[in-house]
């Protein structure tokens, strides 16, 4: 496939609208500046612990997402104490991205016998990996940082951690470093934008979750646990 | 000081006791009311039903009409103070007009706006007993940006307790011709903000529009209630 | 659906509507919360209107530059190995879905939320050529399965119903024989939906967001619905109006802050999915082929009228939270998929004035929705404009014309008009008894419905004032 096979009907649908907005041809756009910088200003004054403990009741009172100070050590302990109190069941699956940041497998393997860790193989057939992801009842991936205002996790899809493990079981783990945390989406986006000045593409899926998903589709009451996961923890290192 | 007064042709017609009041209280605070009687109507029941351009030759008129005087003009309703300062922008194709309307414009003045901010109303000495709830208009809070002014004025009336009701700031339902255009919706919006003022049990509505007083009190009659209406010319002139 | 959703007259419509008691109390209900929510949010994020400001300045500058924009953003498209689709029409925007789902042989679509798509009528091209269309929101889910009943809210589609109303369509439709409460009602579609993600061969969404730099598209959600219908089908279609842009990740997060707090009252909602291009090779999941559909279908025609600023609009549906008419007439009756103060504004330019034309007088110009709007749309203005447009091109009725001409006369004669209020003034006395009049004109007959007529006095304040002026100046 060509790429104009790919573009349609641009030129005439173009050639119309500059018509319409009163010129020759689209001209590039003088620079646009903003008339205030308001976005900089939330969170200014912040301490990185003041931070985290925004982002800690945020999320806790806001959210319903249970969260949980620990250290990397300590981390497949607390993912095992997390799945056993969540699900009181004889087997617990819990699906694990391969992100290098995580310990290696190894640390998981010694987790309680009720828990099948299953990690995310991007060599593997997809249905085979959607399934597996779809029976999962716990999925647990490492965040790209975290936003303090709104108690959300930013996420980029990668081969090592693809979009179902965070989507299609029911529990949903963020495991976030202390120091990924940020005020707002404010400068999640300036890192996205400095990507995109730099000519990368940027990852085809970039999400940025906040708890448990949710409806207010009946009566404009809150129901947690609609399409995506029913419940989050988040589990934040303080050593990171 | 000399003033001019733009009645409003709902005042003058019909709630006359309305402009009476307010002549009345000018006076009382030192002011000399002059009334050009050339003057008409501001125009509204026809620009606001989209019959902007047509109006232009009545807003001309009104305008020379006046300009007898070049006093402050006041006028005791927020939504006919917001449509001659609307005048410039509906002749800004006839500059020499346009600044006519300008002038006119700038020196037109919503009543409370001009106690407060020009007249001393410190030995006013009105009394009301009682509780009373005040509706702001959409005029004269949104469009006119008049929101402090008659709270200032009413917490000077000795005996009247201002009491908040549910969903204060939402319009009556008035609307000019919409309330006959739109009746059936009109209708419903005055039905709600009647209950909303009822639920509060005060004994007095006050308003700074005659029109939405004219049309919640409609229907506050109609259910019989007891509520008093009054426009706030008529409490600031209660002893 | 397409953008028109009924073919009963305007007041007839209402008439039905406003008798529908479930109905007005839902939509009561659900302005209150969500005018609380939304107020409480801009509250708590603090200098709101200079937030409003940018929002504005940021959309006037898109609006102003949308043909670069539309270039940059197409070629970045294309750049990360997408598809891109110009379409002036809404037929050119369906033929070239319904020849991807042909060329996919597509049995089954996954939808998420999305106005645009609605106001082309994709659906009903969809299901014509044999394929399964299942919305996956939940309000759009409950309208879809009760026989495609109209949406009443931009974000909140199923708004006019209670509860008891949604079980009942659950029981009939899917035979549910569960609880009316709302968490019960939403796990079993959570259940229920599942399957139809799984088995799709085509995702559809909208646009919240297209980010010119980078080729992306925001899309923001509560339910997940739309992380599914871009995760798990192998085709991803994202529909948007022409306008909806943003040149860089910068002005998005303005726009997205301004979105999610005036929509449901949250700094950001459940999910803020920025999509760029299909997934890359080494991903598993992830749609290996992306379509990006821009639509005009009459956007261009408004960006060169004074109408513009409506397309500043990002579809918060603030506008219709707050405005007392949109509470009592409920959203179906404004008879287009745009409802509220937006869709009184918007509904004539992209479908006409012979089938909206009644919807620019359903407002009392209380102007409650400028002051809420985020992107600073003079809503009110605007719906004014479209009532001088019509009066000036004569679609107004002749017996109006006929009354605004007589009034003019006499407004522009100050001795006819002084006259007139003299003897309006004795005539309403006479003829106004406890609140009533024996032979009432059509339009006091319209008022008295509701309401009293009011007590007057004998005489026009003007008589009083000249009296009192011709006695030195005391009362008489």
């Amino acid at each position: 496939m060509t790429d104009s096979s790919r573009l349609q009907g641009r030129d005439a649908f173009l050639t119309a609208l500059t018509q319409k907005l009163g010129r020759p041809t689209a001209a590039a756009p003088t620079a646009f500046y903003l008339p205030q910088q308001r976005q900089r200003e939330v969170f200014q004054e912040y301490s990185l612990e003041q931070l985290k403990q925004h982002f800690v009741d945020y999320s806790r009172q806001n959210l319903g997402a249970k969260v949980i100070e620990t250290t990397f050590d300590t981390l497949p302990q607390v993912i095992e104490q997390d799945a056993l109190e969540r699900f009181d069941e004889d087997s617990i699956s819990l699906l694990i991205g391969t992100d290098a940041r995580f310990p290696n497998s190894g640390a998981f393997a010694a987790l309680d016998s009720r828990i099948q860790v299953k990690e995310w193989q991007p060599e593997e057939i997809r249905e085979q990996q959607i399934a597996c992801a779809e029976q999962a009842q716990i999925g647990v991936v490492f965040a790209e940082c975290a936003l303090v205002e709104s108690g959300t996790i930013m996420l980029k899809s990668s081969k090592a951690q693809g979009r179902s493990i965070s989507l299609l079981p029911t529990h949903s783990i963020f495991v976030i470093q202390q120091s990924d945390l940020l005020p707002r989406i404010t400068q999640a986006c300036e890192r996205l934008h400095e990507q995109a000045t730099q000519g990368h593409r940027l990852p085809s899926c970039v999400n940025f979750i906040s708890g448990p998903s949710s409806t207010a589709d009946i009566e404009l009451i809150k129901v947690v646990g609609v399409h995506g996961p029913i419940s989050a923890t988040y589990v934040i290192l303080t050593d990171q | 000081m000399n003033v001019s007064f733009f009645a409003t042709c709902i005042c003058d017609a019909l709630s006359t006791e309305v402009a009476k009041q307010t002549v009345l209280l000018l006076e009382q605070l030192g002011c000399r009311v002059h009334f050009p009687v050339r003057q008409t109507c501001c125009g509204q029941p026809a620009i606001n039903s989209g019959y902007a351009s047509q109006s232009l030759a009545a807003i001309k008129v009104q305008i020379a009409a006046l300009e007898e005087n070049d006093f402050p003009l006041i006028c005791p309703a927020g939504s006919c103070t917001a449509m001659i300062h609307g005048y410039p922008k509906l002749l800004q194709d006839e500059p020499a007009w346009q600044q006519r309307a300008q002038d006119l414009s700038d020196r037109t003045f919503e009543l409370t706006q001009f106690l407060v901010h020009h007249l001393d109303t410190s030995q006013l000495n009105a009394k009301l007993e009682g509780i009373g709830v005040y509706h702001p208009s959409c005029s004269l809070s949104r469009k006119l940006g008049i929101k402090e002014e008659p709270i200032i004025l009413l917490k000077q009336v000795g005996g009247l307790t201002l009491a908040p009701f549910p969903n204060q700031e939402t319009c009556c339902g008035f609307g000019g011709t919409f309330s006959v255009k739109m009746a059936e919706i009109s209708g419903a919006m005055v039905t709600e903000k009647a209950e909303h003022i009822q639920s509060v049990t005060p004994d007095f509505l006050i308003g700074a529009d005659a029109s939405c007083l004219m049309n919640i009190g409609g229907r506050l009659r109609r259910e019989g209630s007891t509520i008093r209406v009054m426009h706030i010319a008529e409490v600031l002139m209660s002893r | 659906m397409s953008m028109k959703t009924s073919q009963q007259p305007f007041k007839e419509r209402i008439k039905v509507k406003m008798q529908d008691d479930v109905m007005r109390a839902s939509v009561a209900n659900a302005q209150e919360r969500m005018f609380g929510n939304r107020a409480r949010a801009a509250d708590a994020l603090g200098n709101w209107d200079d937030w409003r400001d940018m929002g504005a300045s940021i959309r006037d500058h898109v609006l102003e530059n949308l043909d670069y924009y539309l270039v940059q953003l197409s070629d970045k498209v294309i750049e990360n190995g997408g598809h891109v689709c110009f379409a002036k029409t809404a037929d050119e925007a369906t033929a070239y879905i319904e020849q991807v789902a042909k060329q996919k042989n597509a049995r089954s679509v996954v939808k998420s939320k999305s106005m645009v798509t609605e106001e082309i009528g994709l659906n009903q091209v969809l299901e014509r050529n044999g394929i399964k269309v299942v919305e996956t929101d939940l309000g759009e889910y409950i309208l879809q399965i009760d026989d495609h009943d109209a949406p009443s809210h931009i974000v909140a589609p199923a708004i006019h119903k209670n509860r008891r109303q949604v079980q009942q369509i659950f029981a009939d439709k899917l035979g549910y024989q569960g609880s009316d409460e709302p968490e019960e009602l939403t796990r079993f579609v959570r259940e229920h939906i599942r399957q139809y993600f799984v088995q799709a061969d085509i995702g559809i969404t909208g646009c919240n967001f297209a980010i010119a730099e980078s080729g992306s598209i925001a899309l923001i959600t509560n339910e997940g619905n739309a992380r599914l219908s871009t995760a798990l089908p192998k085709t991803h279609i994202a529909v948007m109006g022409m306008e909806r842009l943003v040149p860089t990740f910068k002005e998005l997060d303005v726009m997205v802050s301004l979105l999610c707090r005036s929509a449901v009252g949250l700094p950001l909602t459940g999910y803020v999915t920025v999509l760029t291009g299909p997934k890359e090779a080494d991903q598993l999941d992830g749609p290996e082929e992306f379509h990006l559909v821009i639509v005009d279908n009459g956007r261009s025609d408004i960006l060169a009228s004074e109408f513009k600023s409506i397309l500043r609009c990002i579809r918060c549906a603030a506008c219709a939270n707050t405005c007392p008419a949109y509470r009592h007439i409920g959203g179906q009756s404004y008879g287009s998929i745009y409802s509220g103060p937006i869709g009184a504004v918007l509904s004539p330019l992209l479908g006409g004035y012979e089938d909206f034309q009644d919807l620019p007088y359903a407002c009392s110009l209380c102007t409650a929705c400028n002051d809420v709007c985020p992107v600073k749309i003079p809503l009110a203005d605007l719906l004014l404009k479209h009532r001088e447009v019509m009066a000036n091109a004569k679609l107004t009725p002749l017996k109006e014309r006929l009354t605004v001409g007589a009034f003019q006369l006499i407004n522009k004669h100050p001795y006819i008009w002084q006259q007139s209020i003299r003897l309006g003034a004795k005539a309403a006395n006479k003829m106004i008894n406890n609140g009533d009049m024996r032979f009432k004109p059509q339009a006091v007959e319209e008022w008295h419905e509701t309401r009293d007529l009011p007590h007057t006095s004998h005489e026009s304040f003007r008589d009083w004032f000249a009296k009192r002026q011709n006695n030195g100046g005391s009362h008489d």
